[in-house]
This record gives structure tokens, C-alpha cells and sequence, in this order.
């Protein structure tokens, strides 16, 4: 049961993170019927902006201090900014062109983005792995404070004990994490002894230093910061869509784009408008999701997390912005299951095999209405 | 690129390179995931051919040609092919990667142009044929080392294993530390798995959590190696990782942080070590390119050493001849140990055991090869 839980909750931040991609597929697909392959991109070159806001504009070093939540907030949304505005300019210079020749055209050329942005990724920025800055140090809630005589060699501990104290680096601080038990092992005389060193120095330096022990489903700082992320995203886009004016033209053109564009809607701005939201938010989902998250950055990142995001924007019927929400979640929730009971090999299998059964079964989605030429 | 280019621009396409002249291949992962190591290697390399070039005894000069293999298997074999095919060269040296060496090696066989891996360290390689080599110690070794090196200094009596799927070096390893742990007497409680490219291992850190082994071996390559071990760390799971070379890059103490710290793993060169070898053979790297090498660099320098002895020792210039002589190779001293091809085309060296430091390797202990078994 301990273990359902926490795949749970694993399965609930990644769907967080392929939910934020999702909504621009399904999003672009709602108002001009094109499958943007080259969304995938988008949440790389996110995570990337990020990455370079961090590094030039506050001086991230690698293994240097922990940056706090006001930089990681400026970075992501300027790679939501930045990512948007890659999005229009790719739509003014290849989709809009080519919005009357066809779908199948506009989805080979939505394919040649995908891969001039990936290979553009690796001449400018090289083909390494990089790791994001350190933003914060990951902390596990619930926690319960200890005492020092609390930690006894020889003891079998109940909970994962650490202590978490810092230690002052120019400019800042670093928060260190070190683990001294884990739940079920015999506490050495080693730990302990490593726990009364970390807490003398502390005390000399005059630094914050606890011991915590944690139950056996705990939640990360990082994931709060995901979920929070994508329900104030998810809150937004609905006042957006439906209480806004722009949120007014865009049903309107997704509902019948030349009726819209008679009745005088600027079907060019809101198509272009549409492309910048849905780019936003996957640049966000790229700075909190491959860059805070997982903290691996490569310009070919986004490849296998577009693809599972548009299986999720195809679950969740695509064309509906709750449906990729929906779509997301599960889709992270059902992968994770798959890891945890299954095997870790089927995952993608798994993945890909519920696309093929959900284009068989029900190529509407969850969420979506029902029409008869798809794709 | 451009250097290869101007290269052969320079001195013409000859075949072979003439008589007092050696045309010599290098097929290695200059790009892709593992291009760290192919650079590594080609720094190596270039460092030899200028030393053994400049040697007043030195009557046939070695020329190198490098080719890139993407750190991809399928492009591994056209590399190979062009330089076997179209420059014409003797022999060749590479790759890193067992999965880029396999395929370079059939066509090896197939071509009869003899191959010498520095580095890749699958057992199944050299026993394609007679014109597959290699100058360092193979998984059966490291991963027997690593094994002796748990069950007796570390004392563990358990072990989970987490295996690459689908990656000939990390099954490799995970058989021959299997079977060495359970010949000495302790147990592998399970093997998980995780897929190339793979950014996320919490799920493998609940199993990992839930089976609580006293030591976990994880024979994967340092850019995967690095988050999980970060992840692993951050989840609470304090057990040691024990891996093997494919841990050896600097980008492992980036990709994992503070979190490297206590961990261990097999190696064929330590770059942080105190003896005269290693500390020359630094000081020259560092002044000639800036960074300090890694095994890779130290293997693929004794590498060139070892072709240039060949090449030496051939009773012609031509790739039966070079085949006879790589084979017969005998108390060659390199940067990474001594150098003696045995009837299998393997070297039979000692296995460098080193801790992670917070931003350097420690050395731990060296593991004879007679208790890798």
C-alpha cells in the first residue's frame, strides 16, 4: 500500500509535467487542426532559456548556493515568454504559409521543426547532458523533528532519519541533505557519529542544522512546486477561454474558421495567439519540469516527452483543454503504476500500446466530441 | 571535422601512407551521448603520435585518421567501413563503447583489418576473431573485481543489481559480478532495469528502498549513473553504488552533486594518483590540452604505443602483418599498467578500485586479477 502511494505520487508530478505539453497540442489542434510535432521543442528550448536566465542573469554556478524560489520564478516565466515567442515566429515563418496546402503538408512541415530545432539545439549548445542550477535543495514533508539523543547506534530505525543543515557560500547559502538511516536498517556508530560532527560545526558556525525523520510517503518541495504550477496554469487558461474576449475569438475560429473570420475576428492574431499560450506554458513546463525536476538538460529532451504528451492530448480527446489536463494525469499516473507493479521495460510499450487502442476504440478521447475525420 | 580534413588535404589520400609511413584508423564517439570519451580518446592518441613521431628511432611515422561514430552502434559500422574501405588503413583503434565495438569488430573480421579496442570491455569482443584486440581488462575482470571488492572489503552479503536494458556492457558486467558475489558466498536479491535516455529512476528507488540491500550495483555509464545515484540520495537510500569504468567522466560529479560522495567503482587509471607514470603523463596532458585526462585518454595513449611497437615490429606494412604483430605484443609498459597479448588477444592486468571524492577519486585498493574469478 506504501508503495501505491508513492507511485501515485510519482505518476501525479510527471503527468503534471506531460499535462503542460499537452495542453499546446491539443490547443493548436482545436483552432487550425494541425498536430504541431514540433511541440516537443518547445518544452526543450524552455528548459534551456531557463537554464541560461539562471546562469547569466544570476550568476548559477554549479554545485554553488541554492538560488531560491524569486530566481527559479523570473526564469521560468521568462521561458514561458521566450518559448511563445519562438512559437509565433515559427507559425509566421512555416505554418501560416502553408495553412491552405493541406494538413498532411502543414504536419511534415510541423516534423522539420521538430528535428531543425533538435539539431540546431546540438550545434549551438553541444549534445551533452547538463544539469539545471541548484534552486533549491529537495526537502520531503511530512517530516518530524529529532533530537540528537533520539539517533542511538545499535538502534533499528523506524524512519528514514537525515539531517538537513546549510552552510554559507559567497552570495548565499547551500542547504546539504545527509542521510543517516534508512527505515528498517540498524543505526551505525558511524552515522551517529557523522550527525554529532555535522551538529558541532553547526553550532560553530552558528548555521541552522535539524534532524527530521520521515513516514514512508513523503511529497518533495519539487513536486509542490509542479502541482501548484499547473493549477494556477489550469486556472488561468479557463478564465482565459472561457471569460475572456481573446478566449471568445478562440472558440469562435475553432468552431468555424471562416464563419469567425466573416464576422470580423483577426483569425491570424488569435491563431498566433493560440500558439503563444501553448508554447508558454510547455516553456514553463520545460524550466520546473526538465530543468528543476529532473535537472538533465539535452537538446533532445523533448523528444520523448512530446510524444507522451500528445498520447496524453489524444486520451484526453484532443482539441479539449481539460481533456489534455485529464490526459496528462493519467497518462503519468497509469506509466508510473506500470513502473512500480509491472516492469520499468514495458513502460513505453505500455504507453504507445494505449494510443494504438485509444485511435481503435475511442479516437474521440475522454473528453473530446465525437467527429468523423481524425488526424 | 576540419582537422581531419586539412589533414588529408595535406598529405593526399596515399594508400596506406607510403613506405616509411603508417596509415592508422581511429573510430571513435566523437559526438553523441559518450563524446566526452571519444574526445578524451582522440586527445590521447594525438598526444602519442607526436611523441612517438618526433622519436629519432622512429623510422615509420604513424599517421591517424578519426572518424566519428555518433555513439551509435549502426554508424559504428559505416565509420568502421569507410576507414577500412576507403583510406585504406592498416589498422585501427576504438571504440569506447562495447555496443559501438561489436559491430566495428565484424567488420574487422570480415575486412581482416585488425581492431584494437582501448576501452570497450565486453568479454564477447575479442573472441570475434583473431583480428579483434584489446589492451585493457574486459567485464569478466571488473565486474569479478567489483564483486571480491563487496563481498570482502565492504562486506556486504546481499546485492541488488540495476541493469541498462538492452546494453551489452552493462549485461555483461551484471553476469560477471552475479556470478564471482555468488561464487564467494553472497546473494543478488534482484535485478531491476532501466531504459537509455531514461531521466527518471524514482520508481527503481522504491523497489530499491523496499528491498534495502547493503550495496547496489550499478554498471551503467555516468550520464545516467549521475541522476540516478542524485535521486537515489535525495529519496532517503544511503547504500553505496558500486559500478565500473563507465562511471569514469567528469560530468559524474555534476550530473549527481554532493550526492557522489561514498561510492565506488572499478577503473583503469586513476587521474588523481601519486606515482611518477601517472603524474608525467598528467603534467604533459594538462599542458598540451588544458584539462586532466580520464582513462579513456590514458588507455587510448598506451593504445598508440602499443600500434606504433606493431607497426615496429611487422615484417611488412600490411594488415596481416600488423594482425601478427599486435597479437605478439609482450611487456610493453604503458600509463595504465603493462602490456603482454595473451594467446586470447587479452592483457592481464590489476583492477583499480577508487571511491568518489566530493569533486576528485580516492583511491581504495587495487584488486589482484587472480581473486576477479
Amino acid at each position: 500500500m506504501i508503495d501505491f502511494f508513492t507511485f501515485l505520487l510519482i505518476g501525479l508530478t510527471v503527468g503534471c509535467i506531460y499535462a503542460l505539453i499537452a495542453v499546446g497540442y491539443t490547443m493548436v489542434y482545436g483552432i487550425i487542426k494541425l498536430i504541431n510535432f514540433a511541440h516537443g521543442e518547445f518544452y526543450m528550448v524552455g528548459a534551456f532559456v531557463g537554464y541560461y536566465v539562471l546562469v547569466l542573469g544570476f550568476g548559477a554556478q554549479i554545485g554553488g548556493r541554492e538560488l531560491g524560489l524569486i530566481p527559479l520564478l523570473v526564469a521560468t516565466l521568462a521561458a514561458g515568454v521566450a518559448t511563445g515567442v519562438l512559437a509565433v515566429i515559427v507559425e509566421r515563418l512555416v505554418y501560416r504559409p502553408l495553412r491552405k496546402s493541406g494538413r498532411i503538408v502543414a504536419l511534415l512541415a510541423a516534423l522539420g521543426v521538430s528535428l531543425f530545432l533538435q539539431n540546431a539545439g546540438q550545434q549551438t549548445v553541444g549534445a551533452k547532458d547538463r544539469p539545471f542550477p541548484n534552486t533549491m535543495t529537495l526537502q520531503r514533508y511530512p517530516r518530524f523533528k529529532l533530537v540528537a539523543g533520539d539517533v542511538k547506534a545499535g538502534e533499528v530505525a523506524r524512519r528514514d532519519i537525515s539531517v538537513v543543515y546549510s552552510v554559507p557560500l559567497e552570495g548565499g547559502r547551500l542547504t546539504l541533505v545527509e542521510n543517516l538511516a534508512q527505515r528498517g536498517n540498524t543505526i551505525s556508530a558511524e552515522s551517529v557519529e557523522k550527525l554529532d560532527e555535522i551538529l558541532r560545526n553547526a553550532a560553530r558556525e552558528g548555521v541552522p542544522a535539524a534532524i527530521y525523520a520521515y513516514p514512508a510517503v513523503t511529497v518533495s518541495n519539487k513536486d509542490g512546486i509542479i502541482l501548484i504550477a499547473l493549477a494556477l496554469i489550469t486556472l488561468l487558461l479557463y478564465l482565459l477561454v472561457q471569460h475572456s474576449r481573446f478566449g471568445r475569438a478562440m472558440r469562435a475560429v475553432s468552431h468555424d474558421f471562416e464563419a469567425a473570420e466573416l464576422m470580423g475576428i483577426n483569425v491570424d492574431r488569435v491563431i498566433a495567439g493560440t500558439f503563444f499560450i501553448g508554447a508558454f506554458v510547455a516553456g514553463i513546463g520545460g524550466t520546473l519540469g526538465g530543468g528543476m525536476y529532473y535537472s538533465k538538460l539535452s537538446p533532445l529532451m523533448g523528444l520523448m516527452f512530446g510524444l507522451k504528451a500528445f498520447v496524453a492530448a489524444v486520451i484526453g480527446g484532443i482539441g479539449s483543454i481539460p481533456g489534455a489536463l485529464v490526459g496528462g494525469l493519467a497518462l503519468g499516473i497509469a506509466e508510473a503504476l506500470v513502473y512500480g507493479y509491472v516492469s520499468f521495460l514495458y513502460a513505453d510499450a505500455f504507453t504507445f500500446g494505449i494510443l494504438i487502442l485509444m485511435l481503435l476504440v475511442k479516437p474521440s478521447g475522454l473528453m473530446g466530441k465525437p467527429s468523423s475525420d481524425k488526424l | 571535422m576540419i582537422l581531419v580534413f586539412g589533414f588529408m588535404m595535406m598529405h593526399g589520400c596515399g594508400e596506406s601512407g607510403g613506405a616509411n609511413q603508417a596509415l592508422i584508423g581511429a573510430n571513435l564517439e566523437l559526438t553523441g551521448s559518450e563524446a566526452s570519451w571519444g574526445k578524451d580518446s582522440q586527445q590521447g592518441i594525438e598526444l602519442a603520435r607526436d611523441e612517438i613521431n618526433a622519436r629519432p628511432d622512429q623510422k615509420i611515422k604513424l599517421k591517424f585518421i578519426f572518424e566519428d561514430d555518433k555513439s551509435d552502434p549502426g554508424a559504428s559500422k559505416d565509420a568502421m567501413k569507410k576507414l577500412v574501405t576507403q583510406d585504406g588503413v592498416l589498422a585501427v583503434i576504438g571504440a569506447v563503447g562495447s555496443s559501438r565495438t561489436i559491430p566495428a569488430a565484424d567488420v574487422a573480421t570480415d575486412e581482416k583489418v585488425p581492431l584494437m579496442t582501448h576501452a570497450a570491455t565486453n568479454v564477447t569482443i575479442v573472441k570475434r576473431s583473431e583480428y579483434v584486440s584489446r589492451i585493457c581488462f574486459n567485464d569478466d575482470v571488473q565486474g569479478g573485481a567489483m564483486a571480491h571488492f563487496a563481498r570482502a572489503t565492504l562486506k556486504a552479503d546481499s546485492a541488488v543489481m540495476i541493469v541498462g536494458n538492452g546494453d551489452p556492457y552493462s549485461e555483461g558486467l551484471c553476469a560477471s559480478f552475479k556470478r564471482v558475489f555468488e561464487a564467494q558466498g553472497g546473494k543478488i536479491t534482484e535485478q531491476l532495469a532501466y531504459q537509455k535516455g531514461a531521466q527518471d529512476f524514482k520508481t527503481q528507488i522504491t523497489s530499491l528502498k523496499q528491498l534495502n540491500p547493503p550495496v547496489v550495483w550499478v554498471p551503467g555509464y555516468f550520464n545516467q549513473v549521475g541522476p540516478l545515484i542524485r535521486q537515489a540520495r535525495e529519496a532517503g537510500f544511503q547504500a553505496p553504488f558500486l559500478g565500473a569504468d563507465g562511471w569514469d567522466d567528469p560530468q559524474l560529479f555534476t550530473l549527481a552533486g554532493p550526492a557522489i560522495k561514498g561510492n565506488y567503482f572499478s577503473n583503469h587509471f586513476n587521474p588523481y594518483g601519486t606515482d611518477a607514470t601517472t603524474v608525467g603523463f598528467v603534467k604533459k596532458f594538462e599542458a598540451r590540452f588544458g584539462t586532466r585526462p580520464g582513462a579513456m585518454a590514458a588507455l587510448a595513449y598506451d593504445a598508440a604505443y602499443a600500434m606504433a611497437d606493431a607497426v615496429n615490429r611487422a615484417k611488412e606494412l600490411k594488415p596481416e602483418a600488423i594482425k601478427n604483430a599486435i597479437n605478439t605484443i609482450k611487456d610493453l609498459k604503458g600509463v595504465c599498467g603493462t602490456i603482454t597479448m595473451g594467446p586470447d588477444r587479452e592483457v592481464t592486468k590489476d583492477v583499480l578500485i577508487l571511491e568518489t571524492g566530493e569533486d576528485k577519486y580516492l583511491f581504495k585498493e587495487l584488486i589482484k586479477a587472480a581473486d576477479t574469478k
